[in-house]
């Protein structure tokens, strides 16, 4: 009988610190494996562009990607930062977002720099009519990580 | 010469009051707080735009750039919560209601209200949110605080997480905008 006690409180035990593991488990960086896809800069916006932004959003978002890019800016937002990268098309913007306890990789990084990231695709916004004042297509990554410089 | 000086003033001042002022990096946050927990989340890839000559505000939100502490919560607010597959973005697009007491060319920090359509998880809502411009240079700063219901938004909390995660969900603003580059 002690022993079906002890096997039973220690199943709980373990059942228990894995479902607390897996509540309070951080948000990993994308970077940790392998990337979904590697892809050229120009093939993403060209994609982004061109395909239906539900056929875009159900082949890229969430999934990790890895590309090289040039920064065209740095900006600090929040407790983060957004490398905002060229894209060589007008009104077409790239941001790479930076979680804060990721940035001091990016400490060296200037505008000019090229820069190999793999970040978590979240999606294009676009323009939803010819007056929005939101002319630019946006090209979102987040928790990006800083592969090589 | 009065003339002349007096045109270019005149085309100065046209061309100062058709000016948009935008970003793509603007943050949103967002907290729940129950008896129980209380957890946030930050969204840093909000793009907003502000007309100074109508007045006309307006913001987007992609719902897959919120970032929480917890991968867990990401997920569930994602899949579960916003689906976010189905509805990528969030929008508000309004009106400053009291426009004539910005001056859009001396800096202070002006409290305004914004009226307008705000569009989330696929359900649209006339709302007020009062806020404050800050104009600074030639760059401009909005903040607003402001709640919601996700029951207003048909986000349905299960049952078992209405302890967990609230039904008024608090909301702050913090964009820094600069003029809207010429083509």
């Amino acid at each position: 009988m002690k022993k079906i006690i002890f096997a039973v409180l220690a199943l709980v035990v373990v059942a228990g610190s894995i479902g607390y593991y897996l509540w309070t488990k951080p948000s990993e960086y994308i970077s940790d494996g392998d990337a979904d896809f590697k892809q050229s800069i120009d093939v993403l916006i060209k994609e982004s562009q061109e395909m239906k932004d539900s056929m875009f959003s159900s082949k890229y978002n969430g999934k990790s990607v890895e590309f090289d890019a040039e920064v065209e800016s740095i900006t600090e937002n929040g407790r983060g930062k957004t490398l905002v990268l060229k894209s060589g098309v007008e009104d077409f913007i790239i941001n790479a977002n930076f979680h804060e306890s990721n940035i001091e990789k990016l400490q060296k990084i200037v505008a000019g720099d090229k820069v190999k990231l793999q970040c978590e695709c979240s999606g294009v916004t676009k323009p939803e009519s010819e007056d929005d004042l939101l002319s630019e297509v946006v090209l979102n990554f987040t928790r990006c990580d800083l592969k090589a410089k | 010469m009065k003339k002349i000086i007096l045109a270019l003033v005149s085309v100065f001042a046209i061309a100062a009051n058709a000016q948009v002022f935008n970003t793509s990096t603007g943050n949103v946050n967002f907290v729940s707080k129950t008896k129980f927990e209380e957890f946030s989340a930050t969204n840093s890839q909000v793009s907003a735009a502000v007309s100074v000559d109508k007045g006309v505000v307006q913001f987007k939100v992609p719902v897959n750039s919120f970032q929480f502490e917890k991968a867990v919560m990401q997920t569930h607010f994602q899949e579960n919560y916003m689906e976010s597959s189905t509805f990528p973005t969030s929008t508000f697009k309004g009106k400053i209601k009291d426009l004539s007491a910005v001056k859009f060319n001396t800096d202070g920090v002006y409290e305004v209200v914004a009226e307008g359509a705000f569009e989330m998880h696929g359900i649209t809502k006339d709302i007020s949110v009062p806020g404050k411009i800050t104009v600074k240079g030639s760059s401009l700063k909005l903040n607003a605080d402001f709640t919601i219901l996700c029951s207003d938004y048909e986000i349905k909390i299960p049952k078992n997480n209405v302890s967990s995660v609230s039904n008024s969900i608090n909301i702050s603003v913090d964009c820094s905008l600069s003029p809207k580059k010429k083509k």
